[in-house]
């Protein structure tokens, strides 16, 4: 008997053909948009979180000032901390703005200090060769692409910063996206010599961006943080704060989460409307249908079929919505995603993801706006005494 | 004398338009006996509708009783009397009343479907009492497609299929020509004559004649029997 009411309802709804539709349509465009939101903000949060890890790494702690502002400087001593037991490499991001003239040109430029131990995160740093070769020894420097061209200088040229002469023997490849960069600066603005020397040119306290310290495996991260504690307030640093990698991903992660949950209680909204239109339709339809529903009655229909059968119609029309936005949904979130990364070209391409809770909850809850819509016109359909359902022209 | 199909007693019925009170019925006593014919005649506003709405359980009484083969139905719940009347009632109206959306045997099968029957018993019986009123080859249509005299048959196919104790018809030819309505008052006469129970209300005489008793109604009341 369930099917036999469930496939009367089938029937109705396609009877009202383009009214159902339109219908549908409601509950279709608030479940595309929450879709579409959850889908892209899953995808951005699973993005983030590799993004995250490649970057800074699981085992990894950036020291910067707090609030990871890169315009304000930490105070401390790289080599002690590089001394802290469980340390396995840490280098110290200083860069300083030094006068520099070069065979076709001159201007204040940022100057990088290059330390042997960032060897190991050239590629995160994005300090990657074009052509010529690394830091060799003394007297050299290796130039961003387009300091090379401001100061008219090709590999085995001359420059002068802050008075005294270096050679320029590699520039740097064009700047791509991702990476932690070099606290804020443009790579190819950049002029890279050794550390050693930038300490010559720009005595007094060291004061850097940031420091990225990199922990031994099985190293207790606690511990070395308490270490790396220990030694900023020894050289009277105040203003620095530690983050790692978990510290990192809750807090991007929090941020998408609270944007998200603002977008998708708008998208929620639209759904809401979309329920509303189908409380409208389905009001509309016992009007229509109140001969009929007399009929159904006198013939031996109770209550409760009547019931059913308006339940059936309201949800089923939010089933169909939710089922069509669920798809077109999943549909606009894969191409914003690939003109995102189109237009911004982003280095690590991330897509949506459409996980099972979200087809299933997407399904569910149209399915439940669609019934509820339809619960008090239905109700009132099969509340009606037959006698004045028949009367009804 | 078997016992009495349907017994009102002292059965009022009085609607309410807004502040004012309109009487339908007032105090009718009734008895229909298995294998009766009646016509209940009177003007418009006499209170047959509401008699014969009555009788077939579609509407309660606001002060008297009903009883229905021997049982006091006039406080049964909604859903009970959804059962009884799916049952033992068979309606036929004036305006035919059947369900657009649906085929002329799908119509037919609605009584059924309600019961409970399985999809093929409820073919089979839909099939067969179309068949026996001449329809057996409008089942795939819709009313839309159907002539009103055929749309009336089609009701009283669907009437008939759960073989009902009772046959109540509202004014069944108000809306046929002559002849067509000749054609159904003629299955009437052939289904009383097979023993089968009718109450029809009904403004026309000849409607009226085949009947074996007829019941005149004046402002709620049954002032004659003949």
């Amino acid at each position: 008997m369930l099917r036999d009411i469930f496939r009367l309802s089938l029937r109705n709804i396609r009877h009202r053909g383009l009214r159902s539709w339109l219908t549908v349509i409601g509950i279709l465009i608030g479940t595309a948009a929450v879709v579409a939101l959850i889908s892209i903000g899953q995808g951005l949060q699973r993005s983030i979180a590799t993004q995250v890890e490649r970057i800074v790494g699981y085992n990894t702690i950036l020291i910067s000032a707090r609030g990871l502002n890169l315009g304000q400087r930490v105070r401390l001593d790289i080599e002690a901390v590089r001394a802290i037991p469980g340390v396995r490499n840490a280098i110290a991001v200083r860069t300083e703005t030094a006068y520099v003239e070069g065979p076709g040109g001159k201007g204040f430029l940022a100057v990088l200090g290059y330390d042997p131990a960032m060897e190991e995160f050239v590629a995160e740093m994005n300090l990657t060769l074009a052509s010529g070769r690394s830091l060799a020894g003394p007297g050299e420097v290796v130039v961003g692409s387009r300091t090379a061209r401001v100061l008219g200088a090709q590999i085995g040229d001359t420059v002068s910063v802050e008075g005294r002469a270096f050679r320029v023997v590699g520039v740097l490849q064009a700047q791509r996206a991702g990476g932690f960069g070099t606290g804020g600066l443009t790579l190819s603005d950049l002029l890279v010599l050794s550390l050693s020397e930038l300490r010559e040119l720009f005595p007094g306290p060291e004061l850097v961006q940031y420091a990225v310290v990199r922990l031994a495996d099985q190293a207790d991260i606690a511990a070395v943080r308490d270490a790396i504690r220990t030694h900023l307030s020894a050289v009277g640093e105040r203003n620095a704060a530690l983050t790692d990698f978990e510290d990192l991903t809750r807090n991007i992660q929090s941020v998408i989460r609270g944007v998200q949950a603002f977008l998708a209680g708008i998208a929620g909204i639209a759904l809401l409307v979309g329920g509303v239109g189908v409380m409208n339709t389905m009001y509309t339809a016992v009007l229509e249908r109140t001969r009929e529903i007399g009929i159904l009655k006198a013939v031996g229909a109770k209550d409760g079929h009547v019931l059913l059968l308006f339940l059936f119609e309201s949800g089923l029309m939010g089933l169909a919505g939710g089922a069509l936005g669920l798809v077109i949904g999943f549909g606009v979130a894969w191409a914003a995603t690939a003109i995102v990364s189109r237009v911004f070209q982003a280095q690590s391409s991330f897509s949506p993801v459409l996980s099972l809770a979200l087809v299933s909850g997407a399904l569910f809850f149209a399915f439940l706006v669609g019934a509820v819509a339809g619960l008090f016109p239905a109700s009132r359909a099969a509340r009606l005494p037959p006698v004045e359902a028949l009367r009804y022209e | 004398m078997s016992d009495p199909l349907v017994e009102l007693h002292g059965v009022t019925k009085i609607y309410r338009l807004g502040e004012v009170e309109v009487p339908a019925l007032q105090g009718v006593d009734l008895r229909v006996q298995g294998g009766d014919f009646l016509a209940l005649m009177g003007p418009s506003g006499s209170g047959k509708s509401t008699l014969l709405h009555i009788l077939g359980l579609l509407d309660r009484p606001t002060a008297g009783q009903v009883f229905w083969e021997g049982e006091d139905v006039t406080r049964l719940n909604g859903g009970r009397l959804a059962e009884l009347r799916g049952r033992r009632i068979g309606f036929v109206f004036q305006m035919f009343n059947l369900v657009p959306n649906l085929t002329a045997q799908e119509n037919v099968e609605l009584p059924l479907v309600f019961l409970g029957f399985s999809p093929r018993e409820r073919h089979k019986r839909a099939e067969e009492a179309l068949r026996r009123l001449g329809l057996g080859d409008r089942l795939r249509h819709r009313p839309n497609q159907l002539s009103g005299g055929q749309q009336q048959r089609v009701a009283l196919a669907r009437a008939l299929v759960t073989d009902p104790a009772l046959l109540i018809a509202d004014e069944p030819t108000g809306n046929l020509d002559s002849v067509t309505g000749q054609e159904i008052l003629a299955l009437f006469s052939e289904l009383n004559g097979q023993g089968r129970t009718i109450v029809l209300a009904t403004h026309d005489p000849e409607a009226a004649a085949v009947a074996r008793a007829r019941l005149r109604l004046r402002d709620g009341r049954i002032v004659e029997v003949s």
